[in-house]
C-alpha cells in the first residue's frame, strides 16, 4: 500500500478552506486515489462529465447538492449527452416528471460551470485535448477515443470523478496516466481484407474488447487507414464488450508508430489471430432482432459525426423511407449546424430522416415506444449490445446501408458486407 | 461432515481475506458470476434487477444479495446506476470482485460521502474468489474478512 502524498493546496481543499463542496469533491478524489494505490494527484487540462444521464434521483441531489455547497469547475469542462433532447422532449413521448429531472441534471452541470456541449463525441468538438495531456473523461467510447487515437491519457472513471476532477483540477495519478501502463500487452492479428466500412470496425472492436480482459489491445495487419467514424465505432464497441479504456493500431494511432514501439519492446501476455469468420460471427451475434416488418431505424450511438451526415446524405439521395418506419438519428447541435450548412441534414430530412440533437440513442427506453413499435435496426454495435436491454425489444444489427436500404422496403435487410466476402 | 453455519459474526465456516476497496459489514445469499457486468444498461436500479439479455443472470433481482462478480465492464454511468440503486433500496448488500473496479467503488464512496450509509465492496484472489463464488451465503466483515456458509443460515 503505498502511501498518497497531497500538495498544500489538495490538503486545503480537503480541511474545507476552499468551501463545501470542493471539500466533498477533493475527498472522493482523495479516497478513488487510495483505492487505486496512487502515491500522488496530477493536475488534469479538461474533463468531460459523463454523469449527465439521468440514471435516478439520487445522483442528481448529490450534483444539487455541490450546486448548493458552492462547487465550481477550475478547468474547462464539457458535458456528455443527456437524457433528453431539450428541445423537442415534448413531441418524443417523453415522461414530463422524466424530462424535468433530467433537465435539473443538465442545469445543474451548467451551474457547476461545464460547457453544454451534451455530446458522447468530444473529440469532435475543438475543445478536445491534445497528444500527451492529463485528463478526465468519462463516456466509454470517448475515453478508448481520448487516449487511443489523441494519445491524451484518461482513466476509465466513473460518474462523479469526473465531476470531482473538474471542481478540484485533480486527479490520481494511476492507471493510464503512467507512460508504462499505456504499452500494449494484447497483440490481436488481423487478416487482409478489403472493402471494410464502418460496420468491420464495430465487429472487430466488439471481438477484441470480448478477449481483452484488463489489457491493452494492439491491432496490427490494418491495410487502410480508418477514417474518424471507423475509429469512433472500434472504440464504442472494444468499450462495450469489454472494459478497454485505450488500444492501439499499428501504423495509425500515435503511441504505434511500428508494433515494437505499440508493445513497448515487451513480448504480448496474449495474442488472437482474427479470421474473417470470426468477425462475421461476431456481426451476426449483434442481432437479436425477430420478424420481417421493420418499425424503427436508430443510428447515432455514439453522436453521428459531420462525416457520417455526409454518408448517410449520399446513401439516402433520391430515396424515400417507408411510411410506417421511422427514421432517428441523434447527434449534437454543433454537428446539426454543420450538417445544416452543408445541405447534407436537409438531404436526410427529404428521405424521412429525423434528428434529435443533446441526447443519445443510449438514453431510450422502452416507455418510449408503443407496442406496436416492435423491430428495430441500427448501425451501432453500441446500441445493438444495450438496446434489447433499454427498450425490451430485439433489435438488428447492419450497415448504413442496410439501414437506409431496409427502411425504404420497410422491412430488416441485412447484407453480407463486402469486406467478408474473401 | 458438513458443518451447519449460522450467518453472523459467529459463523464457523471458511474465512477468506479480502482487500477492502470500501468497508462495510453484509451478510447475504451469493448470487455469483464469472461474466463481467455493465450496471449502466445491464441493472435496474429502481429494481435491482439484471436487465441484459445477453448476462447469464439477466432477470436475477439483486437486491440485498452479495453479489459476486469479476469486474465492471462498459459505460462509466456505471457509478451512478450504482448510486441510484443505493438510494433506492435495490443495491446488493455487498460486493465481492477479482479485481479493483474503480466504477463500481465510485458509486459506494459517493453514498457514503453524501447519504453517510454504504456496502462493503473488497476484492478476492482468484482461488479465494472461486470459493465465493460457488458459496451459497457470505458475510463480509469491515476488516475484509469473507466468511463462507453453507446453507441459507436458517436451517434446511
Amino acid at each position: 500500500m503505498n502511501e498518497l502524498l497531497l500538495s498544500e493546496k489538495d490538503q486545503q481543499m480537503l480541511d474545507g478552506r476552499m468551501g463545501l463542496g470542493t471539500q466533498a469533491a477533493m475527498r472522493i478524489v482523495v479516497r478513488i486515489a487510495r483505492i487505486q494505490n496512487a502515491t500522488e494527484l496530477i493536475d488534469v487540462s479538461h474533463v468531460h462529465v459523463g454523469g449527465s444521464i439521468y440514471t435516478g434521483p439520487g445522483s442528481l441531489n448529490v450534483i444539487e447538492r455541490l450546486v448548493e455547497q458552492g462547487a465550481k469547475v477550475r478547468v474547462p469542462t464539457t458535458i456528455n449527452a443527456i437524457s433528453i433532447d431539450r428541445r423537442r422532449w415534448k413531441d418524443q413521448n417523453i415522461d414530463a416528471e422524466f424530462a424535468g429531472s433530467a433537465d435539473r441534471l443538465a442545469t445543474g452541470f451548467e451551474n457547476l460551470g461545464a460547457a453544454p456541449i451534451f455530446s458522447c463525441t468530444p473529440y469532435v468538438f475543438p475543445t478536445a485535448p491534445t497528444f500527451g495531456q492529463d485528463i478526465v473523461w468519462a463516456e466509454s467510447n470517448a475515453i478508448a477515443y481520448a487516449n487511443s487515437v489523441i494519445g491524451a491519457r484518461t482513466n476509465r472513471h466513473g460518474d462523479f470523478l469526473d465531476i470531482c476532477a473538474a471542481i478540484t483540477g485533480r486527479a490520481p495519478l494511476a492507471g493510464l496516466h503512467i507512460p508504462e501502463n499505456r504499452h500494449g500487452s494484447f497483440l490481436v492479428n488481423v487478416p487482409p481484407v478489403s472493402g471494410v466500412d464502418g460496420s468491420f470496425y464495430t465487429a472487430l472492436g466488439y471481438l477484441v474488447g470480448k478477449h481483452a480482459g484488463e489489457l491493452v489491445p494492439v491491432i496490427d495487419g490494418l491495410m487502410e487507414a480508418p477514417s474518424l467514424e471507423d475509429l469512433k465505432n472500434f472504440c464504442a464497441a472494444v468499450a462495450t464488450s469489454g472494459a478497454v479504456g485505450m488500444f492501439h493500431i499499428v501504423g495509425v494511432t500515435p503511441e504505434a508508430p511500428t508494433l515494437e514501439a505499440a508493445l513497448g519492446g515487451q513480448e504480448p501476455q496474449k495474442t488472437l489471430n482474427v479470421s474473417l469468420a470470426d468477425l462475421m460471427h461476431t456481426t451476426d451475434g449483434l442481432s437479436t432482432g425477430s420478424g420481417n416488418k421493420l418499425d424503427l431505424v436508430v443510428m447515432g450511438s455514439p453522436h453521428f459525426t459531420l462525416g457520417d451526415c455526409a454518408e448517410l446524405a449520399e446513401l439516402v439521395r433520391g430515396k424515400k423511407r417507408n411510411a410506417k418506419v421511422d427514421v432517428l438519428i441523434t447527434t449534437n447541435r454543433m454537428v446539426l449546424e454543420e450538417a445544416t450548412r452543408e445541405g447534407w441534414a436537409e438531404m436526410i430530412a427529404a428521405f424521412g430522416g429525423r434528428f434529435s440533437t443533446d441526447n443519445c440513442l443510449c438514453m431510450l427506453n422502452s416507455d418510449m415506444f408503443s407496442n406496436e413499435m416492435q423491430t428495430v435496426m441500427t448501425n451501432s454495435g453500441k446500441f445493438a449490445h444495450y438496446g434489447p436491454g433499454l427498450i425490451r425489444r430485439g433489435v438488428y444489427f447492419g450497415s448504413m446501408s442496410d439501414c437506409v436500404e431496409s427502411a425504404v422496403a420497410g422491412a430488416p435487410i441485412v447484407t453480407t458486407p463486402e469486406w467478408a466476402v474473401a | 461432515m458438513a458443518i451447519r453455519n449460522r450467518v453472523g459474526p459467529h459463523i464457523t465456516g471458511q474465512k477468506l481475506s479480502a482487500t477492502v476497496l470500501v468497508s462495510g459489514f453484509a451478510s447475504g445469499e451469493v448470487r455469483g458470476t464469472r461474466e463481467m457486468i455493465s450496471f449502466w444498461g445491464g441493472y435496474d436500479p429502481e429494481t435491482g434487477t439484471i436487465i441484459d439479455r445477453r448476462h447469464a443472470l439477466f432477470g436475477h433481482d439483486l437486491t440485498g444479495k452479495i453479489f459476486v462478480v469479476p469486474h465492471g465492464k462498459g459505460s462509466s454511468t456505471g457509478s451512478a446506476v450504482l448510486l441510484d440503486a443505493l438510494v433506492s433500496g435495490h443495491a446488493p448488500a455487498g460486493i465481492i470482485l477479482n479485481r479493483t473496479d474503480e466504477i463500481i467503488a465510485l458509486g459506494v464512496v459517493v453514498f457514503e460521502e453524501f447519504y453517510d450509509r454504504c456496502i462493503p465492496v473488497v476484492v478476492l484472489s482468484d482461488e479465494d474468489f472461486t470459493t465465493a463464488l460457488e458459496a451459497k451465503c457470505l458475510d463480509i466483515l469491515p476488516d475484509g474478512t469473507v466468511s463462507v456458509s453453507t446453507d441459507d443460515g436458517n436451517g434446511k
